[in-house]
């Protein structure tokens, strides 16, 4: 599926959600990612989550959030594209060693396209809605840690809100798209059993979970590692488009 | 359910990359990091590592002194052989191994694409013209700097001696302001550099460049490919707009040569 025009109303609005919830969030002005320039900004005291310096590059416009203290080194050697400053080369610039800090990233964030159909599924599966109940609960079998999350880790627990699940005849869940809270938009995480891998349940469950999404009218995003190419496919098959590449130190 | 033009181009690029790479085929759907040593002839001579994946399995491709090294800190993920801290590690080994010391950088992730579909070529804003130019115009722009990731920076002499054809976008002028150039690789591929001039971006010049090269390698019978770097948002939109879909990912530790450019830049 070739993507949608730049200028579709869809798009747009998706986008924009998209690009307004991480300029707020940040503290960046709300046309940041479309200035065609890397805001630089000092971490806000109440800072989403801890880190030395974060960075996120949009197609038109680029955000770097740093400890107030490395403003001046931030400021001092700029990327010659606003996009690189996730590149580790200049990230970290600001790593330091006690206490020791780590590189992540680069992630890239993806926002809806346009809207996927109803998902066909295999004979004998089905989709059903999972509660954050039933998501905290499931965090310690460790068999869907992108679709439920792992106990204790980037306070999935507060932040999931439901999940969709392909349940086999018996109510068993193969695969399980996990909704969670980021910025006040719904991201979606999402594992398939490896047994049940290549029969197409990933971009099904996704889908599915993205329709439930916009029947809430909140807006969908995506998220995977830069090298995941398999992940990115199933963003692609989706109808979602990248919108922005994280990176940081923390 | 993938295209049959993506199976045959993902086919072909497998195929090369494993021929690149120095390794058999499967080993890009081993699930496993696969180390080997780099071949004697490759692509890209300026690389002392790389490390490529298609999803299914992680390859690192090493020059041979360096293999103990790697397997003694393998990554228990294979995938974590992308990640920045190991390859920092590894390219500091390097160069203490060199003598003299040698400067060495581990560059970022880079996207492979290749096509799913072909659209329709899209017609051209009023005023501006799509042409194919030879060797001469590209002798003549490249010195003036404006195509960097097309027509490479001066002393990426590897790249340019690879240029098989240019698709460039006049204004009313005649004006050049946006080129895609194709790089013939020699093994059944041929990737396209990318780029419009900064003030006429937004304009939809980017489709119509690339479109055009990619519909001309695939009547020479080869398969076109398209990269860029991760962070790359643009630069992704334009390759999925064109049709292409990401394939696999790339990354490695170069040797920094004077004066010449970062290629991963794009």
């Amino acid at each position: 599926m070739t993507g949608t025009r730049i200028d579709d109303p869809f798009r747009a609005t998706q986008f924009a959600a998209v690009h307004a919830a991480y300029s707020h969030a940040f503290g960046a002005r709300p046309d940041a990612f479309e200035s065609g320039e890397l805001t630089i900004l000092p971490r806000l005291d109440a800072a989403p989550f801890p880190y030395i310096a974060v960075a996120f590059a949009g197609a038109r416009g680029s955000v770097l959030s740093v400890s107030p203290d490395l403003l001046d080194v931030a400021t001092t050697r700029r990327p010659p594209q606003h996009h690189e400053i996730v590149r580790p080369q200049f990230l970290t610039r600001f790593q330091r060693q006690d206490p020791p800090v780590e590189f992540h990233g680069p992630e890239i964030l993806w926002a809806l396209g346009s809207a996927p159909l109803p998902p066909a599924l295999p004979a004998r599966l089905r989709i059903e809605e999972r509660d954050a109940s039933w998501m905290n609960a499931e965090q310690a079998s460790l068999r869907f840690p992108n679709g439920v999350g792992r106990p204790g880790v980037n306070a999935r627990a507060e932040r999931n809100r439901y999940a969709v699940a392909i349940v086999d005849a018996t109510g068993e869940p193969m695969a399980v798209a996990g909704v969670f809270d980021s910025f006040g938009l719904l991201e979606i995480g999402v594992d398939v059993l490896p047994e049940r891998q290549g029969a197409g349940l990933g971009i099904a469950v996704v889908a599915a979970a993205v329709r439930s999404i916009l029947e809430r009218s909140q807006t969908p995003l995506y998220g995977c590692a830069a090298d995941n190419i398999r992940s990115q496919r199933t963003a692609l098959s989706v109808g979602f488009l990248p919108i922005l590449t994280e990176a940081g130190v923390s | 359910m993938p295209s049959d033009l993506f199976s045959h181009c993902a086919s072909v690029v497998r195929r090369t990359e494993a021929a690149d790479m120095g390794c058999l085929e499967d080993a890009f759907a081993s699930n496993d990091l696969i180390v080997v040593p780099r071949p004697a002839k490759v692509l890209f001579p300026e690389y002392a590592m790389l490390v490529s994946s298609f999803g299914t399995g992680t390859v690192i491709s090493i020059e041979a002194e360096f293999t103990d090294w790697v397997h003694t800190n393998r990554p228990k993920k294979h995938w974590a052989a992308f990640n920045a801290s190991f390859l920092g590690q590894l390219a500091e080994h390097i160069s203490k191994s060199t003598n003299p010391p040698g400067q060495l950088h581990a560059r970022g992730i880079s996207l492979g694409f290749v096509l799913a579909e072909q659209p329709v070529i899209p017609g051209l804003p009023p005023g501006f013209k799509l042409e194919q130019r030879g060797r001469d115009w590209m002798d003549e722009w490249r010195l003036r700097e404006q195509f960097h990731n097309s027509l490479g920076d001066p002393g990426e002499d590897d790249w340019y001696d690879r240029l098989a054809n240019a698709f460039v976008i006049t204004d009313e002028s005649g004006e050049p302001v946006a080129a895609t150039a194709v790089g013939d690789d020699g093994n059944g591929r041929m990737e396209l550099g990318l780029d419009v001039r900064r003030q006429w971006r937004g304009l939809g010049l980017a489709r119509p460049a690339v479109l055009a090269a990619s519909r001309w390698v695939l009547d020479q019978g080869q398969v076109p490919y398209y990269t860029c770097g991760a962070a790359n948002v643009r630069s992704h939109l334009v390759a999925e707009s064109c049709g292409y879909r990401p394939l696999w990912s790339i990354s490695g530790i170069a040797r920094i040569v004077e004066g010449v450019g970062d290629q991963a830049a794009h």
